[in-house]
């Protein structure tokens, strides 16, 4: 692979959730998840984008973390039905991120249409965190050894020398074919995820850097 | 036996519940927990009874656990529910099967909801074996069928739920898929929980054997701690004795006794967690890799080794001070200072030199110490008796006069040959700002620090060759002052403490205007500020040191060489175009009236002291404006009525439309003496 398309999102806010942590305030992740990536690509493409269609690569910045107090519409389920608590809404604290810089590098040249021409609204996160495309372009790349890579997420092994939040999730999800059968998990794994301002050298497989006037490393993913 | 885990997970509650499993079986490995040892372990330690004592049980497992929900304390049927429950688990652990598990990647097939559903029919059961009044039997069945069985936060912190206690959930009615042999394993972290800004601590790293060892070494050894000498009927009580400083002095330890932190990233993120109640919540705190590196190499220094523990340890500064360090920030505790008033005042003495100048090492600050140690000295020599009387006060650095005492002091230093214009120039806060600014005010505290500890300097340090761009505009103006016919009067005003500020050089300018190498450009860009007044305050002050050296080197007048920031709005461009076209047509005007035409001689004499007696003073100066505009317009005009004045008072406002008397004056008068040059010139070589 000699050219990935590189597309560029830039946001106002953008909650890339930290998993698992579902009671009291919301906390996020230094970056987003790879799922959370392929339901941008799905969102921007008006279709369900499978893990095995596309390898994915992305850097991720933002100014600083914000919070915001919302009501929360609680839900119950009987056994039967979900339906609106009994008890009513409450408030909680949401962590956001200010100002998110996205850049996403595919393996899939051809969908260059689709970012031109996004048939929904690209977010990431919340519904309201809008992401605007600021640039699509298709770029030349080389394979490296190593490099400084950061606002990424890496598959983790202890052998890695490198610093972030360490968070256990999957990948991708398998969407069930009944209504309302909900979603399982592909696969979940170990992955680091590397703020953006760590910037630290690290060696690991399928490392990429583009070759442009100021070049960048980047992880290019490949969903199992 | 079968092992669990072949490693740690991505998930930080589970991964601490595992390191604490580890410190209490003694193990090497986290692949050594198996059901069985997990089983061991329970029943040694009697976790059941211990977690009913612990108050962080509540915290991590809310009371609707069934171990310590007060609906269920009635024949002890919680406590039974709880230990039936996790036994049963250990006894049936499975690692393969249909689902995987979000938090541990564990496969399995018996869900923990079918545990618990196969608990309660056992329950049922002994009910109805009991054979009681049968509206009693169908108020405990009743109750027995109405558990919630799914596993929602009250087994696994934070991970929501359905029912009664509903959280969010990723997917409505659908909860957390998670392996049973998690739930057993998580009753272990009350073993470990110190509390962290009012919350569970969770210390999550990449650096596992960091982690593990510290859970080890502080978490689990604190708990112990407080378990033994708690008594055995007494609850144990949450340990709220340690802040982040305390923690991060801890970790500091760890990596120096494992001795290969060189090799390693660490970086930290502190978790502060409740699963409490209503109030649940969770708050990560990172500890970034380069601020650990920051504070071993503090700590690696035995000069100030035990300062820094001492600061780490107290509650009230160690925040501050970690914060400060992290984002290179100048700590406020540094300096002497004073705090609050009254019976509050607290006095503070400031840090030792020795972390001072470390502290200041690793926020990579450009403070210039061996500087300040000598400006320390200075001011112990040349201070005046007011200057002296709250200089040994803690906060001096406050005092409004202290800058321009210490500028009384410096040029005391100059006259006495030990301080100089070109020193001056490194202590400036910014040396390359054009009008020049005399401002010293970072090195103010630092000074007064090496006065009040009384570490002085006795020798300048050496001179840099830096050409800044205050050095550019002192160099060409004190060769204009050299060269100028009423230099000394010059010096005397710049020598004068009382007046120096006040000293005007546009007389200096219209005499050195035959000077090729002078123009309006350098003169607006070095002498007048965005608002079109004069700014020389701050080059009076280095023009005054300079003058009062005991050596003055001499310097030829020269272009003042731009930088490339001065570059100039188009819009002043035309404006000074304009001023220019002006001053070419009112001469003209001026010779065509003055001139004889019958001998066709030009009163180039005339013209001149018509410019030299153009009044500073503003009426007198716009009376004569505009009779000039006037008659230059008339002139331009030869008669024709019809066409538009070409000047207008427009050339005395700059070009935003604010009124810029002071420049437009001097430039007018300027450029009719440049032009006046030039006829003259143009005259002489015809």
């Amino acid at each position: 692979m000699d050219k990935v398309l590189e597309v560029q999102f830039s946001g106002w806010t953008a909650t890339p959730r930290m998993p698992f942590i579902l009671s009291g305030n919301a906390v996020c992740m230094p970056v987003p998840s790879y799922s959370l990536l392929l339901g941008l690509l799905g969102c921007c493409l008006g279709r369900l984008v499978k893990p095995d269609e596309v390898r994915v690569g992305f850097q991720y910045s933002f100014d600083t973390v914000g919070k915001d107090l919302e009501t929360r519409q609680r839900l119950e389920y009987d056994g039967k039905k979900v339906k609106a608590h009994s008890k009513g809404t409450d408030a909680y604290v949401r962590e956001f991120h200010i100002s998110p810089k996205l850049t996403l590098w595919l393996d899939r040249t051809d969908w260059e249409f689709y970012f031109l021409n996004p048939v929904g609204t690209p977010s990431l996160g919340r519904s309201q965190d809008l992401m605007k495309i600021e640039n699509t372009k298709q770029v030349a790349v080389k394979m490296v050894e190593k490099g400084i890579v950061s606002g990424c997420m890496l598959p983790f092994s202890p052998n890695l020398k490198a610093g972030g939040q360490l968070v256990q999730l999957a990948e991708a999800y398998q969407e069930s074919e009944q209504v309302g059968g909900g979603r399982t998990p592909t696969k979940t794994g170990t992955f680091i995820a590397i703020p953006c301002e760590n910037k630290e050298e690290i060696t690991t497989k399928n490392l990429y850097q583009t070759i442009t006037e100021t070049p960048i490393i980047f992880y290019l993913h490949q969903f199992s | 036996m079968m092992g669990i885990f072949k490693s740690y997970t991505g998930n930080a509650i589970l991964n601490n519940a595992l390191m604490t499993i580890e410190a209490l079986g003694k193990l090497n490995n986290v692949s050594e927990i198996t059901p069985e040892l997990l089983r061991s372990i329970y029943e040694d330690k009697d976790l059941k009874a211990l977690n009913k004592r612990l108050k962080s049980y509540t915290m991590l497992f809310s009371l609707n656990n069934p171990l310590v929900n007060p609906a269920k304390k009635k024949d002890d049927m919680g406590e039974k529910t709880y230990n039936n429950l996790l036994l049963s688990i250990l006894e049936n652990f499975e690692n393969q099967g249909k689902h995987i598990c979000e938090v541990s990647g564990l496969s399995f097939n018996t869900t923990f909801e079918d545990f618990y559903k196969s608990e309660i029919d056992n329950q049922k059961k002994e009910v109805k074996a009991k054979e009681l009044e049968k509206k009693e039997e169908k108020k405990l069945l009743n109750a027995l069928d109405k558990t919630d069985t799914s596993l929602n936060r009250s087994w696994f912190p934070l991970i929501g739920g359905l029912g009664s206690d509903a959280q969010a959930l990723p997917q409505a009615k659908f909860t957390v898929q998670i392996h049973p042999i998690c739930i057993p394993i998580m009753q272990f972290l009350p073993l470990s929980a110190l509390l962290y800004k009012g919350g569970v601590l969770l210390i999550d790293s990449s650096n596992f054997t960091f982690a593990r060892d510290f859970i080890e070494s502080v978490n689990v050894t604190e708990v112990q701690n407080r378990i033994q000498t708690t008594a055995s009927d007494k609850p144990v009580e949450n340990i709220r004795d340690f802040a982040k400083g305390n923690y991060l002095l801890k970790a500091l330890e760890i990596l120096k006794r494992q001795n290969r932190y060189q090799n390693d990233f660490t970086d930290l993120n502190l978790w502060s967690f409740t699963n409490s109640g209503t109030g649940a919540s969770c708050e990560i705190e990172r500890v970034p890799n380069n601020l650990i590196e920051k504070l071993m190499r503090l700590k690696q220094n035995p000069k100030i080794s035990n300062e820094l523990n001492g600061y780490l340890n107290n509650r009230e500064k160690s925040y501050h001070f970690l914060e400060a360090l992290e984002y290179n920030k100048e700590w406020y505790f540094l300096y002497p200072n004073v705090f609050g008033s009254g019976k509050k005042k607290v006095e503070h003495e400031g840090v030792s030199e020795s972390f001072f100048e470390a502290y200041f090492k690793e926020i990579d600050s450009a403070h210039k110490f061996e500087y300040a140690k000598y400006l320390a000295f200075l001011i112990d020599k040349y201070k005046t008796e007011t200057f002296a009387k709250y200089l040994e006060k803690r906060d001096a650095h406050k005092e409004k006069a202290f800058h321009t005492d210490l500028f009384t002091v410096l040029v005391k230093a100059t006259e006495n040959g030990e301080w100089s214009l070109e020193h001056h120039f490194e202590i400036l806060d910014n040396a390359d700002v054009v009008p020049i600014k005399n401002n010293f005010y970072n090195i103010l505290k630092i000074t007064h620090f090496y006065f009040y500890k009384k570490a002085f300097s006795l020798q300048a340090p050496a001179k840099t060759n830096i050409n800044y761009e205050s050095s550019k505009v002192c160099e060409w103006l004190i060769a204009f002052i050299q060269n100028d016919d009423r230099k000394e009067a010059a010096v005397k005003d710049l020598l004068n403490a009382q007046n120096y500020l006040s000293t005007r050089y546009t007389n200096i300018f219209y005499r050195a205007s035959q000077n090729n190498s002078l123009n309006l450009e350098s003169i607006f860009c070095a002498m007048f500020n965005e608002h079109y007044q004069h700014a020389t305050y701050g080059t009076n002050g280095l023009l005054r040191l300079f003058f009062s050296q005991p050596q003055q080197q001499s310097f030829k007048i020269e272009r003042l060489e731009m930088a490339e920031n001065w570059k100039m709005d188009c819009q002043i461009e035309k404006w000074f175009s304009e001023i220019r076209e002006f001053a070419q047509d009112y001469q003209a005007y001026y010779f065509d009236k003055y001139g004889n035409k019958e001998t066709g001689s030009v009163p180039y004499g005339k013209f001149q002291n018509l410019i030299k007696a153009i009044a500073n003073e503003n009426s007198k100066f716009l009376m004569w404006f505009y009779e000039a505009i006037e008659n230059t317009n008339a002139f331009l005009k030869a008669g024709e009525s019809k066409i538009a004045d070409k000047f207008s008072d427009a050339l005395l406002y700059e070009p935003y439309g604010e009124f810029a008397l002071t420049f437009a004056r001097f430039a007018i008068k300027f450029s009719l003496l440049k032009q006046y040059q030039k006829a003259a010139l143009e005259n002489t070589n015809s």
